[in-house]
């Protein structure tokens, strides 16, 4: 029981880790446009939107299995 | 035509610019660095595409390979599979995390690309990186009051040679800067080169005058 808690503790935290990291990727990127007025292209946007499904997707899933 | 008019009537030869920014204007028109009065950019580069995208590919495959073999040996020695409710949920969890990991490491490392710039202005030469989470770097060598210099163009590897990319080293003879300013495989190594020596060229015509 307390490995299994253990265990899915790490994987939510390790998907709000990459959740922050994101965040700071998505800040820097708009700081860089800020400064240059150059956009970034769609498919980083899509690559964006992607990457934060995925992280969405894991905490939900990380989250349920730990209230379950 | 002076040397400053032929570079402005220049169309835009970034290979980076051609293919991801759609913007319509040059990227020397955008306002990556603050011209001092009389400065003009000559040209703005990004480091090659190609070098960029091998480095990916090597990467993409290393992160795969690390991710695999963490997840098979995790999994064999410590008996993860009962902490789960089943072997699908454990896939599951495993591959948004790889490929979230992967993806993020990968956006980060193209932005760092798409936003570092060199540029070479009829006063300076400039190397800047827009996108860094600890905030911008910027490096400018004045090229004013430096006449000798040594400028040389050489491939890091026998790819980039047959592939004609190149690195630019501009050393100067001066004692306050030791280290050479180097412009690591941009996308023409000879519109830079060229570029340099006309600045050195009109400098030094100046001064005869």
């Amino acid at each position: 029981m307390i490995q299994y808690i253990l265990l899915h503790t790490f994987i939510f935290l390790f998907f709000l880790l990459l959740l922050i990291c994101l965040g700071l990727v998505i800040y820097s990127a708009r700081r860089a446009y800020n400064a240059t007025k150059i956009p970034v292209p769609f498919f980083i946007i899509v690559i964006i939107l992607l990457v934060s499904l995925l992280i969405a997707s894991g905490i939900l899933i990380e989250g349920y299995l730990l209230l379950r | 035509m002076d040397i400053i008019g032929s570079f402005k009537q220049k169309k835009e030869t970034s290979i980076s610019h051609v293919l991801f920014d759609k913007s319509g204007k040059r990227l020397q028109d955008f306002p990556l660095v603050k011209c001092a009065p009389g400065e003009n950019v000559f040209c703005t580069q990004r480091e090659h595409p190609v070098t960029y995208l091998l480095s990916m590919l090597a990467r993409i495959l290393t992160e795969i390979f690390i991710f695999t073999a963490f997840f098979l040996v995790v999994t064999n020695t410590l008996n993860f599979t009962s902490l789960f409710a089943n072997k699908q949920t454990l896939l599951l969890i495993a591959t948004i995390a790889g490929m979230a990991t992967i993806l993020l490491i990968e956006l980060y490392t193209f932005l760092s690309w798409y936003y570092q710039f060199y540029i070479v202005t009829n006063k300076s030469i400039v190397h800047k990186r827009f996108f860094r989470i600890s905030g911008f770097y910027s490096e400018v060598i004045f090229l004013e009051q430096i006449h000798q210099q040594e400028i040389d163009r050489s491939p890091s590897n026998l790819l980039y040679d047959y592939l004609r990319i190149e690195n630019v080293t501009v050393r100067f003879h001066k004692l306050e800067r030791d280290e050479p300013f180097f412009f690591k495989t941009p996308e023409n190594a000879q519109e830079i080169e060229d570029a340099i020596q006309s600045i050195t060229i009109e400098a030094g015509s100046h001064n005869k005058v």
